[in-house]
């Protein structure tokens, strides 16, 4: 744990210095601004905190990683006693936490009642899915236009349960995406919404960051070279 | 310390060998080159050897260990300098020896101390990107020694620097060979290997053509003559004469003991021409 802890504090000492904390917090900020001027309706704060801090993560981790790329750091990552967990886990740690202090403030702004606990797990799982689905995504493209084409490719699916939340076509099927569990824990933290359901959306969030931390543990000993 | 036997690897997709049956061992403390122009497999040997690439076929032992028993300490055991600049352009160059210091167990040289090394302590608060690419070199180099590895691995060690930087960066290396440390040098700079390594191998098209100390190599590959050059009315006179006789070659006699003499040269291969001669390529880079 120590070789994480040293490499989240210069993580997120990146973070500032390639511009993508101050980013992350200004587009935050102007989030908050909006909930609290216009007083928002809570659905749509929810589609809010879902959009932004735990879905952006996606694209702060690949112009993180695509940063690294380019200087050719991650070949020298990948030549250091480093273990792929501890990247991953530091990037997660590093991109998840203002995602939390955004998200919290964002619900205190919206000023209505909120359990906190939901708010703080709908957001870390979320974010942390995203954050691992995008490093993967970074990882087999080369320029950040090539990214920029990819993000749909990876974000649109992820949408789908949209239609759902917005009362657009409602399905069980739904919940074959995982971001149908993150839309509910996230709405479970502002409104009434079935224990089954709430418990159901952490099992689901939990075994696909599992498998997509496999995934990308697997695509960092095959692509950070 | 490096046991390599019947190597081969070829690249997914690829229908030819990027590394073809090679064989070849590392001593203990000595300076080992490995010679070829691009292209020749020498990167992809290098990756292979420290787990950048998997998939091949043979035997390879490092640090007296099979390579696929090695796990994550085996980068605590080894140095890796890479032929291009890599480094966190935004953070300084102190910045980036401690960031990457953080990973290693044990640390054995404070990045100061590296960076007065290579004479980059004036520039250790500066942040990369405004370096040159001379001193992003440098700094690419005493990254490797941080963790003071046993074995090193260096790809182009002088690339890109001056005379005077690559004077240096070859006297350090060969600091640490008296220290007893292991360097596999790949390079495609002729007068690096000749005069740094203890022993070179000569790739080409993926096959491993000859192994020797570059002076054996030379030698024997080279003509035993000797070239002796006279002035005779303002132009220079050569004429070659075999080591064989020489003491009572009565022509040898005569053109040293004339008072015109300008030169004697034996007539030893260089490594580049035994390196064309062997393969039947050219080297690219720099001389």
């Amino acid at each position: 744990m120590r070789i994480f802890f040293k490499l989240l504090k210069w993580d997120l000492l990146l973070l500032v210095k390639y511009g993508i904390l101050p980013v992350a917090m200004g587009i935050g900020a102007l989030y908050i601004a909006l909930i609290y001027l216009f007083s928002v309706p809570t659905k749509l704060v929810v589609f809010l905190i879902f959009s932004d801090p735990s879905m952006m993560g996606f694209v702060f981790i690949g112009v993180m990683v695509l940063f690294e790329k380019q200087a050719g750091t991650t070949s020298v990552l990948a030549i250091t006693p480093l273990q792929p967990w501890q990247y991953l886990l530091s990037k997660s740690v590093s991109l998840t936490v203002p995602a939390l202090l955004v998200s919290v403030v964002m619900a205190i702004a919206a000023r209505s009642s909120v359990n906190y606990f939901l708010l703080f797990l709908g957001v870390l799982l979320t974010s942390v899915l995203f954050l691992l689905i995008g490093f993967v995504g970074a990882l087999r493209v080369k320029t950040f236009n090539q990214y920029i084409l990819i993000i749909p490719m990876f974000l649109a699916p992820l949408c789908i349960p949209l239609v759902d939340y917005f009362g657009l076509w409602k399905t069980p099927l739904m919940w074959v995406i995982p971001s149908q569990s993150s839309l509910t824990l996230l709405n479970a933290a502002f409104s009434e919404v079935e224990l089954w359901k709430t418990i159901l959306s952490v099992l689901i969030l939990s075994i696909s960051i599992f498998l997509v931390h496999k995934w990308a543990e697997r695509e960092y000993r095959k692509r950070m070279i | 310390m490096i046991e390599v036997r019947n190597l081969t690897y070829t690249y997914p997709k690829s229908q030819v060998d990027a590394v073809s049956n090679i064989s070849f061992s590392v001593k203990n403390g000595e300076i080992f080159g490995f010679l070829g122009p691009s292209g020749a497999g020498k990167s992809t040997t290098q990756k292979l050897l420290i787990k950048l690439i998997r998939g091949y076929s043979g035997n390879v032992e490092v640090l007296s260990r099979p390579l696929p028993k090695w796990n994550g300490d085996f980068y605590a055991q080894i140095g890796v300098g890479f032929e291009l600049p890599n480094h966190y352009l935004k953070l300084t160059g102190e910045e980036n020896l401690k960031l990457f210091a953080s990973f290693y167990p044990k640390v054995a040289h404070k990045p100061i101390d590296l960076l007065k090394m290579v004479e980059l302590e004036e520039h250790a608060n500066k942040p990369v990107e405004s370096y040159s690419k001379g001193m992003k070199m440098r700094l690419n180099f005493v990254r490797a020694l941080l963790h003071d590895p046993q074995l090193l691995f260096l790809d182009e060690p002088t690339s890109g620097l001056d005379p005077g930087y690559s004077r240096m960066i070859k006297d350090i290396i060969i600091d640490l060979k008296n220290k007893g440390k292991t360097i596999f040098l790949t390079t495609h700079n002729m007068h690096d290997a000749d005069e740094l390594c203890d022993r070179v191998a000569f790739m080409a098209d993926g096959e491993l053509k000859l192994i020797g100390t570059p002076r054996d190599l030379k030698l024997q590959h080279g003509s035993r003559k000797v070239r002796v050059e006279v002035r005779d009315n303002g132009a220079i006179g050569k004429e070659e004469f075999d080591f064989c006789g020489l003491a009572e070659n009565s022509a040898f006699l005569k053109a040293i003991a004339s008072p015109n003499l300008q030169a004697i040269h034996s007539c030893e291969e260089s490594l580049e021409d035994v390196f064309m001669r062997t393969t039947g390529k050219k080297l690219g880079g720099e001389f």
